[in-house]
């Protein structure tokens, strides 16, 4: 990598006229495949270079995003979003931002088995290996679709206040996309994989194992499952639903961008305003937390995309409202300091408000003392449909596996229960927690244009009681 | 020689049997504004190639990002190694043979907005808002200016150069009370933007104090922005790669009626000044109009070369060198002249998801002003709904289309359509338990 790029374009955006500047200098270098129902689809390699500058002249910003890396393009680039920002100045905002200490640093996630190292052939065995998994059955699978890809970034963020920082980060991804079939009816499931970790994963992970088992389950609700008891009654959440759930409505509704409107136009505001700090939206037992230094996670990062350290973020504290995700935007607004939340997808988006690892705490409950006393009720362990409005307050999620519970035993496999409940309805129905979590992948969209941005989700089994199901 | 021709001899000298090379090369800008100023411009110069090879069914691509021979040497050397080490794609059938004759698409690039500054057309946005009523507004103004060329293996050689211009607007009279609408076009002069500002604040207008209406089966009058966003996904399943793959609810069912009888739908590339008009495929292939949808029956998939052949038919130029992709969707005008007369009138939606791919079942939620229109008069503002229905019964389901298309590409739209406003009886309406 040229660091010397990053550091000449922060030097030029501040002799041509800006007050400060920052560039991150990105090349990634990235593998894929694609096996779809037993054939290889296509195989890919590439590698992302590219400058991402954010420039301001006073309190007006703009965003340059170049892949031609010669130094006179870049210099007549910065002349060109000067003269933009210049033009725009009597209708732009003032936008202060907190002052934040810099650093310099590397950060360097060395990979155990580095991708590099994994031959051609053993990378595509693994997705045969996969596809051999199903053959063992005899029920119809008409969609086996699966990628697996790998990649290594190598970042460097350089800012006129005296940030340098370096970064090489792994990152291992696989995707699964699974249609069982009997006599025309079907029942579907997709999932992905994302760790910041090298090619060791792959073995840790058990992917053929664990599609299998997806598979059998989604044949065993197809046959077996019966309609879903409608009305009120007690529901076991999986981690998987309670990662969804607090990812979308307590995590991005404390995004503090949306909460200031910045977002409106595209993912939305937030029912959450800075006056609820303090307030109630959830029982004792709801601490909500997001976290970006869980080593191998998929939202792992140090510093965030404007150098301010990483830290976890308290957004709910035992059922009260505590804090949201800043940047130093946001931050300013409200008086206080970035904690680290700004992230950009690549080099050729800004860096906005983001999550990273958004999770439940634990409470203390075994999965089986809690199913034994639950009484009457259904366990949704997973899900497929999902959505929440654009100010996060009204959600729907629709059970993939899902048992009915009697008398503290799951029964039967029940199809697709449903449940729509607003935000707080969800967080004061809790009382009582599994004790241990579960991590899952997302990738997080948001942004104009679209930034879709690597997280984790998850949490521990939650009993939500008296919910409606339809 | 080009460096894409250059790529394209080596890879052909090289042992390769058929080769594309693309090479796009872009400069765009945004200018986004929240509550009635701008937040942040945004200017991008990019430039990339990308690489599809095959040899002997097995397949590979890769994307160039620095433009040099020694490069592009390395990238080739790279190619060669991987393809060996691959395994065939027997279901693999080409990529298609030109040479080709391609004709002109109207409208589709303007020199005036390489030069474009945008500031004046955001402040005019802002203050016309404002004007109509709106509190306050947010949005991007989005324009560019891109050119690609293309040689292949096949007699393929082809260039194109193209502009675009987008407005994206929500316009907000209180916390609960908002409109939002697009505009797109390929040229300045076709840009018309008012009409679309003034509905987004008088929708924020009318939607203040919103109520909760009960859930139930609804006749629901749809804007053409949300019709957009249904569009996308009932497209995409019109998609052979989809069909192939079971994730598609049209599997099994050409020739068959499908939906509604009013209901005609094209996908047509060449439309003039549409936003996804091109003058060729990703394989090089002329564009065209393709009827997917003719009177509620299902007539064609959309297909590149490939996906043809194992449908023994012939491609609708609509690679994707992977997956055939839609281009512009483009639905027939009615003659029904009181869609808006009664029902649920729904103005945006946003978050589409799928239970099930291959069956349509799906939910989504209205966003912005919901209406309950009654004799062509709105008589309540409407929150917190949700539809959760299937797509082939809701299209099923259609008791009017408007006589006049709107041209809508959204944040939740990103395929562009060409739609007018819509009636559906016997929508599932659904509402979140407090």
């Amino acid at each position: 990598m040229e660091k010397e790029l990053a550091e000449f374009a922060v030097n030029a955006a501040l002799e041509l006229g800006a007050t400060s500047a920052q560039a991150r200098l990105i090349e990634s270098d990235h593998n894929s495949f694609l096996l779809n129902n037993g054939k290889l689809e296509i195989s890919s390699f590439g590698k992302v270079i590219g400058l991402g500058m954010k420039i301001r002249v006073k309190n007006n910003e703009g965003t340059l995003c170049i892949n031609d890396l010669d130094k006179e393009k870049i210099r007549s680039e910065i002349k060109r979003i000067l003269k933009h920002i210049s033009n725009s100045k009597h209708i732009s905002n003032e936008i202060e931002i907190s002052e934040e200490k810099t650093y310099k640093d590397n950060i360097i996630v060395k990979p155990k088995l580095n991708p590099k190292d994994v031959s051609t052939e053993e990378k595509i065995k693994s997705l045969f290996e996969i596809e051999k998994s199903l053959s063992k059955e005899k029920f119809n699978i008409i969609t086996r679709y699966f990628t697996i890809a790998d990649s290594i970034t190598k970042k460097y963020l350089v800012t006129s206040e005296g940030t340098k920082i370096y970064s090489e980060v792994p990152m291992a991804r696989a995707f699964w996309f699974l249609t069982v079939e009997k006599n025309g009816q079907t029942n579907q499931r997709n999932n992905s994989e994302m760790h910041t970790t090298g090619y060791e994963i792959f073995k840790k992970l058990n992917l053929p194992e664990k599609i299998h088992e997806a598979a059998k389950i989604l044949h065993k609700s197809l046959t077996e499952g019966i309609k879903a008891p409608k009305g009120k009654t007690d529901v076991i959440a999986g981690s998987e639903v309670m990662g969804i759930a607090v990812h979308e409505s307590a995590g991005h509704p404390y995004e503090a961008d949306r909460i200031f409107g910045r977002e409106a136009a595209q993912a939305g505001e937030s029912f959450i305003t800075p006056e609820m700090v303090g307030t109630r939206i959830g029982t004792d037992f709801v601490t909500v937390v997001d976290d970006p230094r869980l080593v191998g996670s998929a939202g792992f990062y140090h510093y965030d995309d404007e150098g301010v350290k990483a830290r976890e973020k308290v957004l709910i504290k035992k059922g009260i409202i505590n804090e949201f995700l800043h940047n130093k935007e946001t931050a300013k607004a409200m008086n206080l300091k970035s904690n680290g939340s700004s992230r950009a997808s690549s080099y050729d988006r800004e860096p906005i408000v983001r999550m990273s690892n958004t999770y439940m705490k634990p409470g203390d409950y075994s999965e089986e003392e809690l199913l034994k006393d639950t009484k009457k009720g259904i366990y949704v362990k997973n899900f497929m449909e999902w959505n929440i409005d654009d100010k996060r307050y009204n959600q729907k999620y629709t059970g993939s596996e899902a048992y009915l519970i009697e008398n503290g035993e799951i029964t039967k496999m029940i199809k697709n229960p449903t449940i729509e409940i607003t935000t707080p309805a969800l967080y004061k129905s809790i009382d009582a927690l599994g004790k241990k979590i579960e991590l899952f992948a997302g990738n997080c969209g948001k942004g104009e244009p679209m930034q879709g941005i690597p997280v984790l989700m998850g949490g521990p089994i939650a009993r939500l009681r008296n919910i409606t199901i339809t | 020689m080009d460096l894409i021709k250059y790529i394209r001899l080596e890879l052909l000298n090289k042992g390769a049997d058929e080769v594309l090379v693309s090479e796009d090369n872009g400069i765009n800008n945004q200018i986004k504004f929240v509550n009635n100023r701008v937040v942040s411009i945004t200017a991008w110069n990019q430039k990339g190639i990308s690489i599809f090879v095959s040899k002997d069914q097995k397949i590979v691509s890769t994307a160039l990002k620095s433009f040099n021979k020694k490069d592009a040497d390395e990238v080739i050397k790279q190619i060669l190694t991987l393809l060996k080490a691959v395994n065939p794609n027997e279901n693999y059938n080409g990529i298609a043979n030109g040479p080709f004759n391609y004709k002109k698409i109207e409208d589709i690039y303007d020199r005036k907005i390489e030069t474009l500054d945008g500031a004046d057309i955001v402040e005019e946005t802002i203050n016309t808002a404002l004007a109509e009523g709106a509190k306050r507004c947010s949005g991007v103004l989005e324009f560019g200016t891109g050119s690609n060329q293309l040689t292949g293996s096949n007699d393929i050689n082809s260039e194109s150069k193209g502009s675009n211009i987008y407005l994206s607007i929500r316009s907000f009279t209180d916390k609960d009370a908002s409109g939002a609408g697009t505009v797109s076009s390929r040229i300045l002069s076709k840009f018309d933007t008012k009409s679309c500002i003034r509905k987004t604040a008088e929708f924020a207008t009318l939607a203040k104090n919103p109520q909760h209406i009960n859930p139930g089966k609804y006749k629901v009058i749809f804007d053409p922005l949300p019709l957009a966003a249904l569009f996308n996904p009932l497209m995409e399943a019109a998609s052979a790669f989809s069909v192939e793959n079971g994730m598609s609810f049209f599997k099994d069912k050409l020739n068959s009626k499908v939906l509604n009888q009013k209901l005609t739908i094209y996908d047509d590339a060449t439309l003039a000044n549409g936003p996804a008009s091109r003058m060729y495929d990703d394989e090089g292939m002329p564009s065209q109009k393709t009827t997917i949808i003719n009177s509620g029956v299902l007539k064609n998939f959309l297909h590149n070369t490939s996906t043809a052949a194992r449908f023994n038919t012939v491609s609708t130029a609509n690679a994707g060198l992977i997956s055939p992709d839609p281009s512009n969707i483009v639905i027939a005008p009615g003659k029904d002249k009181d869609v808006l007369h009664d029902g649920l009138y729904i103005t945006n939606l946003w978050y589409t998801r799928f239970q099930n791919y291959s069956t349509g079942d799906f939910s989504t939620i209205p966003r912005d002003g919901i209406f309950l229109v009654k004799d062509g008069k709105i008589v309540k503002s409407v929150k917190d709904i949700r539809i959760s229905d299937n797509m082939l019964k809701m299209f099923s389901n259609i008791k009017a289309i408007g006589a006049s298309q709107e041209q809508i590409q959204s944040w939740e739209a990103e395929i562009p359509c060409l739609t007018p406003a819509m009636a559906i009886e016997d929508v599932n309406i659904t509402r979140s338990k407090e």
